[in-house]
C-alpha cells in the first residue's frame, strides 16, 4: 500500500534543518585592483626640460640646428623621447609635474605643469599626453637662431651689464669713445661729432633758454639704460657668432644711433653739420658687419678686447648691481659668468611665487614642505649641463636642500628636495644629454646632491633613468606589504600569505647584509601560518619560501624536458628578466643582468636582520635568500588539496568516484603569480584525519620539512611579449598581477565514463593592462600539463579575476571556459573563452552598454538564475556602477552570450545614473540567492585611484535583488527597493557608508552573512587611512555582529583591507590590511551571527513516502 | 373453567414480561455488542494511531540520526560507499541499524529503522552562499521503518526519501 504523507511534506516544506559544518569554506573573492603602495604619498616628480640653444645641437655634436626645422637627433628631442619611454613604468608611482626653461631671448621659464597630488593620472597626462603634454610642447619652445640673450633675466629688472669691468660702468664712456675712434674690422662709423657737446639751435619765439646736447653721452646713456645689455660673448662653442654680433651689438647700436640722430634733429637746425649720421640709411650691414667682426671684435687691438663683452670672467663685470632671481638669490656669482639658464631652472623648481612650481608643492598640505608633511619631491633636470657649474646654481641648490654658504652668501634652507628618510637625502638629479660638457653636468649634479652624487645620470640611457627612478621609488616606498587576500585552506587550519618587501635606504643599525635602495626587485614570499579553532592566527610562520634553507634547495619537481621551456628551464633567455630558482643557475644567481652589479643578484640576508612585518622592529627569522620570487604583486595564494567535490549523480558517478580516489593522497600545493612566473609551492602531505569543528575529517594536511619548497614554476609564453618584460631586469614591473582559480571540472566525455574525464584545472590571469591567460591541468601536481596558454582578444584585458565554469551544452562534449570582462581600460564587454576541446577551443564575446570611458574592470559572476541546472546568466558591474545581465545560451557547440540587459536604467529597476559620474566601482560583485530564490547582486562603490586624499566622497553598498526570474511577466525587475528588512533601519538595499569610506575589495557572502571591508582615507597622505569591516544578514541587512540595526563599521586597523574571510567553523571574520604583514594587520573580528550558527543550513526540498505491507 | 380463564391471563402476563426481559436482554446485548464493537474499533484505531505515530517518530528518529551522522562525517566520504538501501536492501546502512523506540520498553524490537543515503545530483547553492565558491547537492536520506506484527499491529514497512539541499564548497581555496 502506498500513500502520500502530506503531513510530513507540509511539516518539512519551507523549513530548514542545520547540519554540522559539512565543509569548511572560506571566501571566494580575491581580486584587488589596488596596489598596496597606493597608500603611500607618491612623490612629486618635477621634470625640468632645458630648451636652451645648446640643446638643439645633435646629441653627438655632429650638427647644430638653429632653424625652425627639428631634427630627431637634437639633444632635447633625444632626452624627451627617452623620458617618454621610461615614464610609463612609473606612471602610478610619481605625481608628475614639470617646467621648460631656456636661455634664448632671456634666461627664463617658458612652460610649466604643476603636479596634482589628488590626480596622478591627470598629472601624468599633463606632462606626457601625446601632442598636448608638456613634453610634446617642447617643440614650440625651441631656440631659433642666436643670440641667446641669456644675460637677460626674468622680471625685466633694469640691471646693467657694463661694457667695462668698472664700478657703475664708469669706464664705459671712454671705451665707447675708443670704439668710435678705433673700430674693429667690420665696424665703420664715418664722421665724428664736431664737438663733445653743442647748444641746440632750435628757432622758437620767444627764444627759450637753449639746452645743450652731448650725443656721445646720450649714446652711452641710451645703450646703458635703454634696456640694452652689453653682450657677454665667449670663446666656447656657440659663445660667439656673426649672428650674435649682429643681433647683440650691431642691432642695438643701430637703434641707439638712430635715436641720437632723432635727438639731434630736434635740437639742431642742421644736425648733419654737427654729426653726419646719414650712413645709417645705407643699412646696418654697410657699417656693422657681423661676419667681419666675428674675426676681429675680440681680438687683441680691438677696442672690445679686454672688455666684459669679450671676457666676462672679471667679477667687476657684474659690479653694476646684484642680479637677483625670483628665489631671492643672486643669478650670478663669482667666479661664474652671466649665463643663468640653469640657475633659472633650479630656481623654478623651488620658487614659491604664485603660479610657480615651488608654490604648487607648497600648496600640497601633505608635502614635506609643510608641517607634518611627508610627500617627497624629486627634481630631474634634462639638460646638456651647459653652465650647470656656475656658482649661482650651487647657491640655489643649497636653498632646495640644506642651505649653506657660498661665495660669501648665506643661503637659507628650504629643503624642498630633501627626502623624508630617517637621515634626509637630496632628491635632485641631472640627466645629461650630450657627448660633451660632462664636467659641467657632473658639477651640477654634485651641487644638486650636496656632493653626495658626483656624476650625472645620462638622459640617453633609459637604463640609467629607470634605475634612478626605481631607486627613488624604493626609498619612498620602503616597507613590507601585501595586496593579496590570504589563502585559507578548506579546513581553516592553515593560511598562506603573499607578502613583498621594498628596500629603502639602510639605517645605521641595519646589519651589513640588509639590502639598500639599490636592490630593485621587490622580493616576495609565501608564508604558511597555522590557525586555531577560534580563527586566531599563530604569529610565527611555520615556513616561508625565502628562508635560505628552503629557497636554496631548488625545485622539488622539474617537469619533463618536453615542456621544459615553459617551466622556467630556459636559463639563457629568461634568467636576467625573471630570475631562476636555485639549482637551475649554477652560480645561484637570480634576476641578474649586469655582471658584478649586486643590485640584481639573489641576496643573502643574515638571520634576524630584517623587519619582516613592517613594524620597524627587527624580527626573529632564519637566514634568508631573496631574489627567487620577485613579485610585489597582489595574487592571492590558492591552496589546492585533493578534490573534495561529490559526483553529480548518474552513470558518471562511478568514474568520478574513481577520480576522487585516484587523487586522494596527492600533495597540497600553493599556487601564486609572481614576476611572470606561476609558482607552485609544496604545502604539506596528506595525513590521517582528526576531529575539527565536530567533523571527523577523513584526512587532513600537515606541513613537513619540505613545506614552502618550490615545486615547479611555469612561465607562460606571453610573458616575453609583454611590453614591460624588456625592463624586468631593471625595474620591478608588474608582469603578472592577476588572480588564479582552481576547480574540478569534467574536461572530456568518454563513451564509457572514466576517471580521466575529470581534472583539476588551474586558470591564471595575467592582470591589469595585459591579456595573458593560462589553463593547466594540475590533477597530478608532479606532472602538470598546459591546456591552453593564450591571450584574450585585442581590447580585452585580463585584469578581472578568472572564474572557471562548466558551461551548459546541448552537445555531448563538456564545455569548460573562463568568463571575464574586458577589464580595466579594456573593451566594455564579456568574454567567454574555452579551455578544453582544442584546438579551436571556443570563444564568445558580448559588447556591454557603456559610455565613453566606461569599462568593466571587475570580474563577472555567472549563475543558474532560472533553475535550468546550469549557468544561465552572467552579471557584471561597470566602473561607473552600471549593472548588466547577459544570458548564456546553450548550443551543440560552444555556448554563446545572449543580449545584454542594462539593469541600471529603465522603470522599476536600478537608477544609478545620478551617481555614475561621481562614484566608481572597483570591487567585483558577489552573488547569492535569497530565501525566495531571487538572485542577489551585492557590490559597493569606492575609488581606488585616490586613496590618499580625502574629499568627502559619499559611497554606498548595494544589495540588488533581481526578481525577474520569479515573475511570470518576465519584465526586468532588479532593484534595491524593499530588499532589506525594517529591522535593519531601512528597507532599502542602498547602505550609506561614512564620508571618504571606500569599498576597495570585493565583498564575500557565506552562511547567510554578507561581509565587506572598507578603507577610509586618512586626513592626508601622511596619515595612514583606516580599514573597517561591515557585515549584514543576507536577507534582512541587519548588522551581523550586533544582530540589530544597520551594518556598522568595525575598526580593523590601518591600511587597505583585502576581502574578509568568514570562518565557518568559528563564525569569526578574518581580515587583513596592506599596512603591515604582522599580527597587527591580521585581525579576527568578533563573531558574526550566521544562519545556522556553527552548522550549515540544509533546505528540505521534498519528502517522498511509500508504505509497503509486508 | 374459571380457573382456566384466570390462569390464561397470568400466563399472558408472564409471557409479556418474559418478552420484555428478552427484549431488554437483546437490547442490552446489542448495546453491549455495540459498545464492545466500538471499544474494539477504538482499540484498533488507537493501535493504528500509535503505530503511525511510532512510524513517524521512527522516521524522524532516523532522519535525526542521519543528520547527526552528516554533522560529524567528512563530506568527502559521502560518495565512498553505496548506501542506497532502496535500490538494494543488501547495501549497508548510512546509519544504524536502529531500533525504535531506543529505550527498553515493550515493542522496542518490533520497529526496525534503516537509514540510507543517495546523492541525487548538483543544484544551486543554498540561500546566502556565494554562488562562485559554493555548490549545492541534492542528497536523499533514505528512511525505512519496518514494523513486525505484534502489539502495534500487523507488519509493514514505510519508506521515505527526504530530499535535502546540501551546501558544499568548491574543493580549493579561491573559488
Amino acid at each position: 500500500m502506498k500513500r502520500r504523507s502530506h503531513h510530513h511534506l507540509q511539516l518539512l516544506a519551507g523549513s530548514a534543518v542545520t547540519l554540522g559544518a559539512l565543509l569548511l569554506a572560506s571566501s571566494a573573492q580575491a581580486q584587488n585592483l589596488w596596489n598596496p603602495l597606493d597608500t603611500k604619498a607618491n612623490p612629486n616628480a618635477i621634470v625640468g626640460f632645458d630648451m636652451s640653444i645648446t640643446m638643439r645641437i645633435n646629441e653627438s655634436c655632429s650638427g647644430c640646428h638653429e632653424g625652425a626645422g627639428i631634427s630627431a637627433g637634437e639633444r632635447w628631442y633625444v632626452a624627451k623621447e627617452s623620458l617618454k619611454q621610461v615614464a610609463p613604468l612609473f606612471k602610478d608611482l610619481f605625481v608628475w609635474g614639470g617646467f621648460t626653461y631656456k636661455g634664448c631671448g632671456s634666461a627664463r621659464v617658458v612652460d610649466r605643469s604643476a603636479p596634482i597630488a589628488s590626480d596622478k593620472e591627470q598629472s601624468y597626462d599633463n606632462v606626457f599626453a601625446p601632442g598636448t603634454g608638456l613634453a610634446d610642447r617642447l617643440s614650440s619652445h625651441i631656440c631659433i637662431g642666436r643670440p641667446t640673450k641669456e644675460y637677460l633675466y626674468p622680471g625685466g629688472s633694469a640691471v646693467v651689464n657694463c661694457l667695462t669691468p668698472t664700478a657703475l660702468c664708469a669706464g664705459d664712456a671712454a671705451a665707447l669713445q675708443n670704439i668710435y675712434t678705433n673700430p674693429p674690422t667690420g665696424l665703420s662709423l664715418p664722421g665724428q661729432p664736431s664737438a663733445t657737446s653743442t647748444t641746440c639751435t632750435m628757432t622758437m619765439v620767444p627764444a627759450p633758454p637753449m639746452p645743450s646736447i652731448n650725443p656721445g653721452a646720450l649714446l652711452g646713456a641710451n645703450l646703458a639704460t635703454g634696456g640694452y645689455q652689453w653682450p657677454r660673448w665667449s670663446s666656447s662653442p656657440g659663445g660667439i657668432s656673426a649672428h650674435m654680433i649682429d643681433e647683440e651689438f650691431c642691432g642695438p647700436m643701430e637703434t641707439q644711433l638712430t635715436a641720437v640722430r632723432n635727438a639731434l634733429a630736434q635740437c639742431l637746425v642742421d644736425p648733419d653739420a654737427y654729426w653726419d649720421l646719414s650712413f645709417l640709411s645705407g643699412g646696418r650691414g654697410s657699417w656693422c658687419n657681423g661676419g667681419q667682426l666675428l674675426n676681429s671684435i675680440c681680438q687683441p687691438g680691438s677696442p672690445f678686447f679686454g672688455t666684459c663683452a669679450c671676457d666676462a670672467t672679471s667679477p667687476a663685470c657684474f659690479s653694476s648691481g646684484t642680479i637677483m632671481s625670483e628665489c631671492g638669490l643672486p643669478l650670478t656669482l663669482p667666479p661664474a659668468t652671466w649665463q643663468a639658464r640653469q640657475v633659472v631652472g633650479v630656481c623654478e623648481s623651488i620658487d614659491e611665487t604664485s603660479g610657480r612650481t615651488g608654490a604648487a608643492l607648497r600648496a600640497q598640505p601633505d608635502n614635506r614642505l609643510n608641517a607634518g608633511g611627508c610627500r617627497e619631491n624629486v627634481a630631474m633636470f634634462f639638460t646638456d649641463g651647459t653652465y650647470g657649474n656656475h656658482t649661482a646654481v650651487q647657491a640655489h641648490a643649497m636653498k632646495a636642500l640644506t642651505g649653506g654658504t657660498v661665495s660669501g652668501i648665506t643661503v637659507p634652507a628650504v629643503g624642498t628636495y630633501m627626502s623624508a628618510d630617517e637621515v634626509p637625502q637630496p632628491n635632485m638629479y641631472v640627466f645629461h644629454i650630450s657627448s660633451e660638457a660632462a664636467g659641467a653636468a657632473n658639477t651640477m649634479q654634485s651641487f644638486l646632491s650636496n656632493g653626495a652624487i658626483p656624476n650625472r645620470f645620462r638622459a640617453n640611457s633609459q637604463t640609467e633613468m629607470r634605475i634612478a627612478f626605481a631607486e627613488v621609488t624604493n626609498r619612498v616606498m620602503h616597507g613590507t606589504y601585501t595586496g593579496a587576500t590570504p589563502g585559507l585552506d578548506r579546513y581553516e587550519s592553515w593560511v598562506a600569505f603573499h607578502n613583498f618587501s621594498v628596500f629603502g635606504r639602510k639605517k645605521a643599525a641595519d646589519h651589513a647584509s640588509v639590502p639598500d635602495d639599490k636592490y630593485l626587485p621587490h622580493p616576495s614570499r609565501i608564508s604558511l601560518h597555522r590557525m586555531d579553532a577560534n580563527g586566531v592566527l599563530e604569529s610565527a610562520p611555520f615556513c616561508e619560501t625565502d628562508w635560505a634553507s628552503i629557497a636554496k634547495t631548488g625545485l622539488m619537481h622539474q617537469p619533463s624536458s618536453a615542456v621544459a621551456a615553459g617551466f622556467g628551464l630556459n636559463v639563457a633567455t629568461h634568467r636576467d628578466k625573471l630570475g631562476l630558482p636555485w639549482g637551475l643557475d649554477p652560480t645561484g644567481r637570480a634576476f641578474l643582468n649586469y655582471a658584478g652589479d649586486v643590485r640584481y643578484r639573489a641576496h643573502e640576508v643574515a638571520g634576524g636582520a630584517l623587519d619582516r612585518d613592517g613594524d620597524d622592529v627587527y624580527d626573529t627569522h632564519p637566514p634568508l635568500t631573496l631574489g627567487f620570487m620577485n613579485g610585489g604583486t597582489s595574487t592571492r595564494p590558492v591552496i589546492v588539496d585533493a578534490p573534495r567535490e561529490l559526483p553529480s549523480g548518474g552513470a558518471a558517478s562511478t568514474a568520478f568516484n574513481t577520480y576522487l580516489a585516484n587523487n586522494r593522497t596527492r600533495e597540497r600545493i600553493v599556487y601564486t603569480w609572481s614576476n611572470g612566473y606561476l609558482h607552485a609551492f609544496y604545502g604539506g602531505r596528506q595525513s590521517a584525519g582528526a576531529p575539527r569543528f565536530g567533523v571527523n575529517l577523513q584526512y587532513q594536511y600537515v606541513p613537513d620539512a619540505d613545506s614552502c619548497r618550490e615545486y615547479w614554476r611555469y612561465r607562460p609564453t606571453w610573458v616575453p611579449s609583454t611590453p614591460d618584460y624588456t625592463y624586468s631586469n631593471l625595474v620591478k614591473v608588474p608582469l603578472t598581477t592577476g588572480q588564479i582559480a582552481v576547480r574540478e571540472v569534467q574536461l572530456a566525455a568518454s563513451a564509457t565514463p572514466s576517471a580521466s574525464d575529470y581534472a583539476t584545472v588551474l586558470v591564471g590571469a595575467q592582470g591589469k593592462g595585459y591579456r595573458g591567460l593560462i589553463a593547466m591541468n594540475v590533477t597530478n601536481p608532479q606532472a602538470p600539463t598546459v591546456l591552453r596558454d593564450w591571450t584574450l582578444p585585442a581590447g580585452y584585458f585580463a585584469s578581472s579575476e578568472p572564474t572557471i565554469y562548466q558551461l551548459p551544452t546541448t552537445g555531448t562534449q563538456p564545455k569548460v571556459a573562463v568568463v571575464m570582462t574586458g577589464g580595466e581600460d579594456g573593451t566594455a564587454g564579456l568574454v567567454m573563452a574555452g579551455i578544453n576541446g582544442g584546438p579551436g577551443f571556443g570563444l564568445a564575446t558580448r559588447a556591454l552598454p557603456a559610455n565613453a570611458g566606461e569599462d568593466y574592470p571587475t570580474s563577472p559572476v555567472c549563475l543558474d538564475a532560472t533553475g535550468k541546472g546550469g549557468i544561465s546568466h552572467c552579471y557584471a558591474v561597470s566602473r561607473w556602477g552600471r549593472l548588466v545581465r547577459v544570458s548564456v545560451q546553450s548550443t551543440a557547440g560552444f555556448p554563446t552570450f545572449g543580449p545584454a540587459v542594462d539593469l541600471s536604467s529603465g522603470a522599476g529597476s536600478l537608477d544609478l545614473t545620478s551617481t555614475a559620474t561621481s562614484r566608481r566601482y572597483w570591487a567585483a560583485p558577489v552573488a547569492y540567492f535569497d530565501a525566495n530564490n531571487n538572485v542577489v547582486i551585492a557590490y559597493g562603490s569606492g575609488n581606488i585611484k585616490n586613496l590618499t586624499t580625502p574629499n568627502s566622497s559619499q559611497n554606498y553598498f548595494y544589495k540588488v535583488v533581481d526578481r525577474t526570474f520569479r515573475k511570470a511577466s518576465g519584465v526586468n525587475d532588479a532593484t534595491t527597493s524593499n530588499s532589506c528588512s525594517p529591522t535593519s533601519g531601512s528597507i532599502s538595499g542602498v547602505i550609506a557608508l561614512d564620508l571618504d569610506e571606500h569599498v576597495v575589495s570585493p565583498a564575500v557572502v557565506a552562511k547567510g552573512v554578507v561581509a565587506f571591508t572598507t578603507y577610509r582615507v586618512g586626513a592626508s597622505a601622511c596619515n595612514a587611512g583606516n580599514a573597517y569591516l561591515r557585515a549584514f544578514n543576507y536577507q534582512t541587512c541587519v548588522d551581523a555582529f550586533a544582530g540589530t540595526g544597520a551594518p556598522a563599521a568595525k575598526d580593523i586597523g590601518t591600511g587597505i583591507p583585502t576581502s574578509p574571510t568568514i570562518l565557518r567553523g568559528s563564525q569569526a571574520v578574518f581580515t587583513q590590511t596592506s599596512a603591515r604583514t604582522g599580527a597587527a594587520a591580521r585581525t579576527t573580528a568578533s563573531i558574526v551571527q550566521t544562519e545556522g550558527g556553527q552548522r550549515l543550513r540544509l533546505r528540505r526540498l521534498y519528502w517522498r513516502p511509500t508504505i509497503r505491507t509486508l | 373453567m374459571n380457573t382456566l380463564r384466570n390462569h390464561r391471563p397470568r400466563e399472558g402476563q408472564k409471557g409479556f414480561v418474559l418478552l420484555m426481559v428478552m427484549v431488554l436482554l437483546i437490547a442490552m446485548l446489542s448495546l453491549g455488542m455495540v459498545v464492545l464493537r466500538e471499544t474494539g474499533e477504538r482499540i484498533k484505531q488507537g493501535a493504528s494511531a500509535r503505530a503511525q505515530a511510532s512510524v513517524s517518530s521512527a522516521l524522524m528518529h532516523g532522519l535525526d540520526q542521519a543528520i547527526n551522522e552528516l554533522r560529524s562525517r567528512d563530506p568527502v566520504t559521502l560518495s565512498e560507499q553505496n548506501w542506497d538501501i532502496f535500490s538494494n536492501p543488501a547495501n549497508p546502512n548510512f546509519v544504524g541499524p536502529l531500533l525504535y523506540p531506543d529505550v527498553p520498553i515493550p515493542g522496542q524490537d518490533q520497529v526496525d529503522v534503516r537509514v540510507g543515503l543517495r546523492i541525487v545530483g548538483r543544484t544551486r547553492p543554498p540561500p546566502g552562499e556565494d554562488v562562485k565558491s559554493n555548490l549545492g547537492y541534492v542528497a536523499e536520506v533514505l528512511l525505512s521503518v519496518r514494523t513486525q506484527p505484534g502489539i502495534i499491529g500487523s507488519g509493514s514497512e514505510e519508506r521515505v526519501a527526504v530530499g535535502l539541499q546540501v551546501p558544499h564548497t568548491a574543493s580549493h581555496s579561491g573559488n
